[in-house]
């Protein structure tokens, strides 16, 4: 005969117990929705220089006092850059007559080819969608710069008998340019970043007539991991607003904190790097207190805390991971709370992710920083374990230096 | 977002394999998309809960890259992005897309036996 289960009450009251913990710790979630907006843990200073204001007060205070200034937030994946745009954003938003834009690069490239002048068209459409709400109907000088805007923006097809990009002049001849002795310091804008930047200019003019403050807010860009496409972005782009009172903050990959050509530096009036939370995570209350506000004390002890803590190398993304993953193993475990083994299998999953495809070359680099020799990031592959957070970049006391991300090196042998 | 290695022999056996179980046990739809036939523009994002296995059956690095450029759209509400690739793939894949990379829930090497996905890579 069939045996009739009835349902076990702990079962269903260990789901209610371990779901919300684990919804609240979704690295994956936008962190602009308002459940996530509410569980940022802000710094309370430069993460650098506790000395300093927290990075979100020193842009903002930029973007009200210095208008068209350039700002760049330069960190490693999962470093906390989107948290720190978005709290720059609420700063900004506390005056009303702020004008401000947050862009996310995904929402004006493919990112399969560079393509200047998408930035600046996707800032001149969203100004223009503000202008009527603030400052009622716009000029026909305004809707016209607005109404090409959009067809540069969107394309357009036009029919011709023969194809116009058709290089030759009329007596066969070819074009070929002869680039001159004298290098400019930022090569020259295309003709199409010109053509958008004079029609983005006409739409500013209502702004410009009013005095705004504007202040576009560019995250994604740091996706672009290698410091060429950024600078392409940078150059052309970026550059094309310079002079105008618009102020733009973008957030720029780590990569470039590193890259030897300093363009960080020598491009931006303003640069700020965020690197790895801690350097003694297992000590950070920084950290600490965001796995708190997210009901930790209530499932983990203090000693898994710090554990987690430890093991997230300082690194916001990984913090939350650990702690959601270490959940799942205790539901998976029908335990009532989260204990050191679900921790330690957390931080092995951890370790496995950052483990999988080290090539030997990179194992090596590995094991020379675990032994404590110095870590350079000039070679293709260090710059490699950079970007993918195997080795993190910590500051302390105003001295930099790099580790192999804990989690990667309790997989390792220890050194000899 | 998990990235499942397997021999690509074994590939249509795992995603036949996968689906199969993932509706049994959830009785949800597994949507099996390939690589190479993804049209450039339309990434697999995964919303409202969607399950959708995208199989690397040959190696596309224009791909990867947009699949890294928008690592943070790819799984949204719920949703669950499965990439199956060959263990070469898998390397190539984890070296060129640092974003990708640290936005997967776990790396597993998966075979049409073995769906227990116990065994990390």
């Amino acid at each position: 005969m069939d045996q009739v289960t009835m349902p076990n009450p702990a079962v269903s009251d260990r789901r209610q117990l371990y779901r919300p913990f684990i919804e609240r710790l979704n690295p994956l979630a936008p962190n602009s929705s308002p459940i996530q907006r509410a569980l940022i843990v802000p710094r309370e200073f430069d993460p650098r220089d506790p000395k300093q204001p927290a990075i979100n007060e020193v842009f903002a205070s930029a973007a009200e006092l210095n208008r068209g200034t350039q700002m760049a937030l330069v960190g490693g994946i999962g470093s906390g850059k989107t948290t720190e745009l978005l709290l720059t954003l609420d700063r900004l938003k506390s005056h009303k007559d702020a004008v401000n834009i947050f862009l996310d690069a995904a929402e004006f490239t493919d990112f399969l080819q560079t393509n200047p002048g998408a930035m600046l068209a996707a800032i001149g459409l969203r100004l223009f969608a503000q202008i009527r709400k603030r400052f009622g109907e716009p000029s026909d000088e305004v809707q016209s710069a607005h109404a090409k805007l959009r067809e540069l923006a969107h394309g357009k097809t036009e029919w011709y008998d023969e194809d116009p990009r058709d290089y030759e002049g009329d007596d066969g001849r070819v074009p070929v340019d002869i680039p001159g002795l004298m290098k400019p310091r930022f090569p020259q804008l295309t003709q199409q970043v010109e053509e958008v930047s004079d029609l983005l200019g006409t739409i500013l003019l209502p702004f410009v007539d009013h005095d705004s403050q504007i202040t576009v807010i560019v995250d994604g860009l740091d996706r672009l991991i290698e410091p060429v496409r950024f600078r392409e972005f940078a150059e052309q782009d970026l550059r094309a607003i310079r002079g105008t009172t618009v102020t733009v903050i973008a957030a720029a990959p780590l990569l470039l904190w590193f890259d030897k050509s300093r363009f960080l530096q020598d491009y931006f009036d303003l640069v700020r790097h965020i690197p790895a939370a801690a350097a003694e995570p297992r000590q950070s209350v920084f950290l600490k207190d965001i796995l708190r506000k997210r009901g930790a004390d209530e499932l983990l002890s203090a000693a898994s805390i710090n554990t987690i803590c430890r093991f997230s190398g300082g690194v916001l993304r990984d913090l939350l991971e650990l702690a959601q993953s270490a959940a799942q193993y205790a539901y998976r475990d029908a335990a009532d709370s989260i204990d050191a083994a679900h921790v330690r299998a957390a931080v092995r999953q951890l370790g496995n992710r950052y483990l999988a495809g080290v090539g030997t070359a990179q194992r090596l680099l590995i094991r020379r920083l675990i032994r404590g020799k110095q870590f350079s990031p000039d070679s293709s592959d260090s710059r490699e374990l950079l970007a993918n957070r195997q080795v993190l970049e910590y500051s302390k006391g105003g001295r930099d230096f790099f580790l192999v991300h804990p989690a990667l090196a309790k997989l390792l042998p220890e050194p000899q | 977002m998990y990235l499942l290695i397997c021999d690509a022999t074994a590939a249509k056996a795992v995603q036949a394999d996968l689906a199969a179980e993932v509706e049994v046990q959830l009785g949800a739809v597994v949507s099996l998309e390939t690589a190479s036939e993804l049209r450039t523009g339309e990434l697999p994002v995964c919303r409202d809960g969607s399950i959708r296995l995208l199989h690397f059956d040959e190696w596309l690095p224009a791909l990867v890259d947009a699949l890294d450029r928008h690592s943070s759209y790819l799984v949204q509400d719920g949703g669950q992005l499965l990439l199956l690739v060959d263990r070469q793939s898998a390397e190539r894949i984890l070296r060129r897309a640092p974003n990708l990379r640290s936005r997967l829930t776990d790396v597993f090497q998966i075979s049409p036996e073995d769906l227990s996905g116990e065994h990390p890579v």
